[in-house]
């Protein structure tokens, strides 16, 4: 399980997650699998939601810009453990250590998380506009390790708004962005699906701009795996299961400032909702 | 398309190297099971059995050995896994060392040993008795990693079975809490 590590390192984070933690994702039936990954279904949609804009002005020639995005995710408290049946708690993903609950059968073990608080990532794009709207894309093929292989495709589409409100003091712009990424091995397949749509609107003062925006988003994790575990009643080594969750994600507001050096710019954000996340930006703009 | 792919995972890698710096994974805490599988059989109102283990005998510890850097006792419970009917009797558990030094013995009392077939029986160590067994695992070496328990029942009371015999199959878990290196 050591050859999913980096796949997951790539695109989920810079977690060093290692094969030990791997293979305990596998030892949890689904019922206590939705507990323990569902802060990390929700941390993805924060993840591949974030950074779709830094203005809302859209060029109605020709754009074209390449981003490099870097964020920190914030994780908070209580998404870092969840209670099992005697009211004692364990680890979620990103929590600390795992119980050893006495089961019927003898010990139940839950993995530990990776203890984490605040979690870098980034996420590179590329857009072009024309006539009002602008195409994102974030795009890596599909890359094979062993025999794991992983594929992210994200698209998004922005149109302006002010451009039909004359003499508006700001630019207004909407947005919508679609994210996916896939993770297959031959026990442990992972895909998250994640949907936002935001409003955002900005204000340029010579080389610096302001930005804001309200997003809502959701997010959609499936985990197909073949069960590990052993001590939980109903459920047997090399069992096929599936799990289908849904992130805790909802509204978002984001708030930040831009400053523009000829084709450079230079962006951070603050993005309040399921997590606080802080986002920077390095933009290449022409 | 080679050459993309490497172009990808340079940029990518390079997005995640512009927020690094925050805490580092390095350690994980593993909790690993260690189960001891007793087997009583005999005539009289006394019984033992005694096994031999060691860690590596376990897939969990076994594969993360090298990279084990600490481990402590967690918890420990005796489960039973059938036993003649109305089984009662003073049930004892023993843990040594690979030299035959007492690391704890714990007596559960006079038990009903159906009692204990679907939810455990805690076996809560004194704390120098913990003390004493995590001595004992933080300076592992060589055979230092085998141990020796037993199980003992006497003051037996019951029905015996068809042979004439009392029996008692329990199991004891102990479980032990380790820091796994992951660099």
């Amino acid at each position: 399980m050591k050859k999913v590590l980096i796949p997951v390192l790539l695109l989920f984070l810079t977690l060093q997650l290692n094969a030990q933690f791997a293979d305990r994702i596998t030892d949890l039936p689904t019922s206590e699998l939705k507990s323990y990954a569902q802060p990390l279904a929700t941390w993805t949609g924060t993840y591949l939601n974030s950074g779709g804009y830094y203005s809302a002005d859209v060029s109605t020639f020709f754009g074209f810009k390449i981003s490099l995005i870097g964020m920190m995710i914030m994780v908070p408290d209580d998404q870092k453990t969840f209670k099992l049946e005697d009211g004692s708690e364990t680890a979620t993903f990103f929590g600390d250590k795992g119980a050893a609950y006495p089961g019927t059968n003898g010990y139940v073990i839950y993995p530990p998380g990776v203890n984490q608080t605040s979690i870098p990532t980034g996420i590179p794009q590329i857009a072009a506009s024309t006539m009002g709207t602008e195409v994102l894309v974030r795009f890596i093929p599909t890359l094979s390790f062993e025999d794991v292989d992983v594929g992210m495709l994200g698209l998004g589409l922005k149109h302006s708004i002010s451009q039909y409100i004359p003499l508006l003091p700001v630019k207004i712009a909407a947005q919508v962005l679609y994210n996916k990424v896939s993770i297959e091995s031959p026990d442990l397949d992972i895909s998250t699906s994640n949907l936002a749509f935001n409003v955002h609107a900005s204000k340029s003062f010579g080389l610096i701009s302001l930005y804001g925006g309200l997003q809502y988003e959701t997010t959609s994790m499936d985990i197909d795996y073949s069960f590990t575990g052993t001590g939980f009643e109903g459920v047997f080594p090399d069992d096929k299961l599936s799990l289908s969750m849904d992130g805790e994600n909802g509204v978002r507001l984001t708030l930040g400032a831009a400053l523009r050096l000829a084709v450079l710019v230079i962006n951070a954000d603050v993005n309040f909702g399921s997590h606080t996340a802080i986002v920077a930006g390095l933009n290449f703009e022409l | 398309m080679k050459y993309l792919k490497k172009i990808m995972l340079l940029f990518l890698t390079s997005s995640f190297l512009f927020f690094s710096g925050c805490d580092e994974l390095s350690q994980l805490t593993l909790n690993v099971p260690l189960v001891i599988n007793f087997g009583t059989s005999g005539p009289n109102t006394s019984t033992e059995d005694t096994e031999y283990f060691c860690l590596s005998d376990y897939t969990d510890w076994e594969e993360n050995q090298d990279d084990i850097e600490s481990a402590k006792f967690l918890t420990a419970s005796y489960w039973t896994l059938d036993a003649t009917p109305n089984l009662k009797g003073n049930v004892t558990v023993y843990l040594y060392n690979s030299n035959g030094g007492i690391i704890f013995s714990y007596s559960l009392g006079n038990i009903t040993a159906a009692d204990y077939v679907d939810s455990p029986y805690e076996l809560t160590l004194s704390q120098s008795q913990i003390d004493l067994f995590d001595g004992v695992l933080s300076s592992l070496s060589g055979n230092n990693g085998c141990f020796t328990s037993k199980l003992e029942v006497t003051n037996i009371t019951g029905t015996t079975n068809s042979s004439g015999n009392y029996v008692l199959n329990g199991k004891v878990e102990i479980v032990l809490e380790t820091e796994v290196n992951t660099d």
